[in-house]
C-alpha cells in the first residue's frame, strides 16, 4: 500500500484546494492533445481538433477535461485506497475505451505543467515531488486492471 | 533529420531567452529531489540529505550550470543536435555510466521550471509543444551513442 506522510497529505490537499477543476481540467487535456497529437485518436467524436486554437476552444475538450479532474477529486479524497477506487475506471479504460496506458502518464505530465504555470515559485521542489508522487499513484491505479 | 518550423524555432528561442541563470541549478536540484535515485551520480557532491541541502549545494548549482551550457550548444546548433552531442553521449555512456532514462527526468524538471517561470500565457500549449520537442531531440541525441 502507498504510504503518505502527514506532510504529503497536506501538500496534496493544499494544491488541490488552490485548483479550479473548471479551469485546470480543460487546459491540461487541451495541452495533451496539442503536445502529443496522437492522443487525438481517442477523441474522434469531439469535432474540430485541427489546430491549437481549435483544441483550446473546443467545448467537448473542455467538458471532458472537467470530467477527468472530477475523477481526480475522488482520488484526493481517498488517498489511502486509490487503487480500489479506480478499479472500475481502469477496467473501463482497458475494456471499453482501449486507451494505451502510456497516455495516462502524458496527461499527468500536462497536469503538472499547468499547475506549475499557475503556482510559479509556490510549486516548490517538495510540492513538485509530492504532487508527482500522487499522480504516479493515480496513473498506476488506472493501469492496474490492464493485465 | 529533425524539421523545425519557424514558429517552433521562435518559441524555443523565446523560452531559452527567458529561462535565466538559475534554470540549471534549480532544475538539477529538483531532479535530485523529485527522483532521489539520481543522487547516485553525485556522491562526490557532499550534502544531499534534504531538499534544502540540495537546493543550497554549490556543487549541484555548478553542475546545473554546466548542463545548461550543454543545452546552449544545442540551441546554437538546432539543425545538427545529434552530431553536436555525439561526444557528450559517448562520455555519458562510457565514462559516467548514466542510465539514459535519467535524461528524460532532468528534461522534465527543466520544463517544469520553464512553466513556473513563464506562466500560462507565455508557456502556452504551442510553446510547450516546441520546447518539449526540442528537449526530446536533445535527450535522443544524448542517448544515441549508447549502443
Amino acid at each position: 500500500m502507498v504510504e503518505w506522510s502527514a506532510a504529503e497529505r497536506k501538500i496534496v490537499a493544499d494544491v488541490w484546494g488552490k485548483i479550479s477543476i473548471d479551469e485546470i481540467g480543460p487546459q491540461a487535456l487541451a495541452r495533451l492533445l496539442i503536445v502529443y497529437p496522437w492522443t487525438q485518436r481517442y477523441f474522434a467524436s469531439f469535432g474540430d481538433l485541427s489546430s491549437a486554437g481549435a483544441v483550446l476552444g473546443n467545448p467537448k475538450v473542455s467538458e471532458h477535461g472537467k470530467t477527468v479532474l472530477g475523477a481526480l477529486d475522488k482520488a484526493v479524497k481517498n488517498m489511502d485506497d486509490i487503487k480500489g477506487l479506480y478499479a472500475k475506471l481502469s477496467k473501463m479504460h482497458y475494456d471499453k475505451l482501449n486507451v494505451d496506458p502510456d497516455n495516462f502518464r502524458l496527461l499527468a505530465d500536462c497536469l503538472s505543467i499547468v499547475v506549475a504555470t499557475k503556482f510559479g515559485s509556490a510549486f516548490s521542489p517538495e510540492v513538485q515531488a509530492t504532487w508527482q508522487k500522487f499522480l504516479s499513484v493515480v496513473v498506476a491505479a488506472l493501469t492496474s486492471k490492464y493485465f | 533529420m529533425v524539421e523545425w518550423s519557424d514558429a517552433e524555432r521562435s518559441n524555443i528561442a523565446l523560452v531559452w531567452g527567458k529561462l535565466g541563470d538559475d534554470a540549471g541549478p534549480v532544475a538539477l536540484a529538483r531532479c535530485v529531489i523529485v527522483y532521489p535515485w539520481t543522487q547516485r551520480y553525485f556522491s562526490t557532491f557532499g550534502n544531499l540529505s534534504s531538499p534544502a541541502a540540495i537546493m543550497g549545494n554549490p556543487k549541484v548549482a555548478a553542475h546545473g550550470r554546466t548542463v545548461m551550457g550543454g543545452l546552449e550548444r544545442a540551441i546554437k546548433n538546432m539543425d545538427n543536435i545529434k552530431a553536436t552531442y555525439a561526444p557528450l553521449s559517448v562520455m555519458h555512456s562510457e565514462r559516467l555510466h548514466v542510465d539514459p532514462d535519467n535524461f528524460k527526468l532532468l528534461s522534465d524538471c527543466i520544463t517544469v521550471f520553464a512553466a513556473m517561470k513563464l506562466g500560462p500565457q507565455v508557456f502556452n500549449a504551442d510553446v510547450q509543444e516546441a520546447w518539449q520537442k526540442f528537449l526530446s531531440v536533445c535527450v535522443s541525441a544524448l542517448c544515441r551513442q549508447y549502443h
